[in-house]
């Protein structure tokens, strides 16, 4: 697990521009990274998410009460 | 001397190179400096102002022509709306932290949708205000940068997430952590405290376990890393998550020999209206422009001074009765009464740098008046502070004081006095008023309609 992270954090660092952060505060590295790898996830799951919402409101516009 | 109304540059405001808050003739001002220049007029001319201070999620400024405090690298004074009491996420109830959480989130998700963001996320940027948490930080916001992480991510988790799960998840009183760790819980120690089961929760599992498990992995990073762009997209997602995972968690104040303490017989409900009455009597007389409540149990009688538009503190040691309150004030939408956690036999002390960063409860008085009702006998006995030292504190804190002597006779105090040794000889009311005296001059004293107990009004000396 730890190595195929390594690995996907410099396949992906291959391709990347580097950042900077004018912010006082310290993100933290780990947190950083944590981040990173968690919310492409996380914003799969919400794109998603809003499409299905948007879905349910095309065909049931007021709030439903019944299963499809 | 107060610290709070001290002038200059205010203890606490020393981290952000583009900006400070200071003090001057009594009013709070915030410089903001070049640094801070293009972002500050972003916030304003971009309608994230507008739309935050129209949702009560951020204090009101108004833009001030003085000179700055320090004119190096001046750009913008602004006066903020100032806080009656600034109070902080240790002494706050579960229910207080949750709403600064979420309403956090909010903040970030609403200022992405105006192409900025939170630089920070920390909990002493909220405070309480007409009953309602919001951002007192109006230098917190940078411009997005398409493509940047979240960089207060970390903070977050360890000021909201963190003690929050402790405190649903573990036992209510860890949220006195936050008072040890001023940057928030650390997360490893978090997760090293939470119950095996909360790794089966897909939020505290990411944003506390795992996350604990990378900060730890790379502690020893030191180069700097390449970074991969990050969408908005993934961003938002991120908030949905930590939004979720703050959701999730609930805390039910069970029944604690506090929350019961009302619907007990220890009046009848004749001695209970005669005894509110009196409170109103005393605060029509005095007319203080601030009350604290000490022992305010759910704030029956803090009601008494808030509904009379008194800003009012209600300060408990049990979390459930402050809890309780925190909901009730917000079902009523009560602006001037805010619900805060304190024991009194060792209240806030000053924290952080050089013990001022964060003030002590006694740094943040005086106060006009301050309630003692059904007190006494849990300092003196309870605790075993004498008499004067009891006044000693309360002449310290208030000008005007509303007390109610509750004698031996009294079957709390018997019940107080069931196990053990009563080495009490000096508690009566005789001793009472003659302690109280050297430092109070005794206004108006009250026998309560259907008991034994006493209710005094008395000014400091």
């Amino acid at each position: 697990m730890l190595q195929l992270r390594h690995i996907l954090l410099i396949l992906i660092a291959l391709i990347v521009i580097p950042q900077s952060v004018s912010a006082y505060l310290d993100p933290g590295v780990g947190s950083m990274i944590w981040q990173l790898l968690v919310a492409v996830g996380l914003g799969l799951v919400f794109t998603l998410k809003m499409y299905w919402q948007k879905l349910k409101d095309r065909f049931r516009p007021s709030a439903d009460g019944h299963e499809e | 001397m107060a610290m709070k109304s001290e002038p200059g540059i205010l203890p606490s405001s020393f981290r952000d190179p583009g900006g400070f808050l200071f003090r001057r003739d009594g009013v709070l001002y915030r410089q903001i400096n070049d640094a801070c220049r293009e972002d500050y007029d972003c916030l304003m001319q971009s309608g994230l102002y507008e739309k935050l201070v129209s949702r009560q999620a951020l204090i009101p400024h108004k833009e001030v022509d003085i000179p700055p405090e320090q004119t190096e690298n001046a750009y913008l004074i602004i006066q903020p709306e100032e806080i009656p009491f600034i109070s902080y996420p240790y002494e706050w109830s579960f229910s207080q932290l949750k709403e600064a959480a979420q309403v956090t989130l909010d903040i970030e998700r609403i200022a992405l949708e105006h192409g900025m963001t939170l630089k920070d996320a920390s909990a002493y940027n909220i405070q309480f205000h007409k009953g309602r948490a919001l951002l007192i930080d109006t230098l917190s916001f940078e411009r997005y940068r398409e493509g940047d992480p979240w960089v207060a991510y970390r903070q977050f988790c360890q000021h909201f997430l963190a003690p929050l799960a402790l405190m649903a998840h573990r036992d209510i009183r860890l949220g006195q952590l936050l008072r040890i760790y001023i940057d928030g819980v650390p997360l490893d120690l978090a997760s090293s405290l939470l119950p095996g089961r909360t790794r089966l929760k897909p939020g505290l599992a990411m944003h506390i376990h795992m996350h604990a498990k990378s900060q730890a992995k790379h502690a020893d990073t030191h180069e700097t890393i390449e970074r991969p762009k990050l969408a908005k997209n993934a961003l938002l997602g991120l908030l949905d998550s930590l939004s979720n995972a703050v959701k999730g968690l609930s805390w039910q104040p069970a029944g604690t020999e506090w929350a019961d303490y009302y619907t007990e017989t220890n009046y009848s409900k004749a001695g209970l209206e005669h005894k509110k009455k009196l409170v109103g009597e005393f605060l029509d007389l005095a007319r203080p422009r601030s009350v604290w409540d000490l022992g305010a149990n759910v704030g029956v009688f803090s009601r008494q001074a808030s509904e009379r538009g008194i800003p009012t503190v209600a300060f408990d040691i049990d979390p459930a009765c402050v809890e309780l309150n925190t909901l009730e004030i917000r079902k009523n939408n009560e602006q001037n009464l805010l619900p805060l956690m304190l024991d009194l036999t060792n209240p806030s002390p000053g924290i952080g740098w050089q013990n001022a960063e964060r003030d002590s409860l006694i740094g943040r008085g005086p106060v006009d008046m301050v309630f003692a009702l059904a007190l006494i006998h849990h300092l003196a006995i309870s605790n075993n502070v004498p008499f004067e030292r009891i006044a000693g504190f309360f002449a310290e804190i208030a000008d005007y004081l509303v007390i109610e002597f509750v004698p031996k006779e009294d079957s709390q105090v018997r019940k107080l006095l069931a196990n053990r040794e009563d080495v009490f000889g000096d508690y009566s009311q005789d001793v009472f008023e003659e302690r109280f005296g050297e430092l109070f001059t005794i206004i108006r004293k009250e026998p309560i309609q259907d008991s034994s107990r006493v209710l005094y009004l008395m000014k400091a000396r």
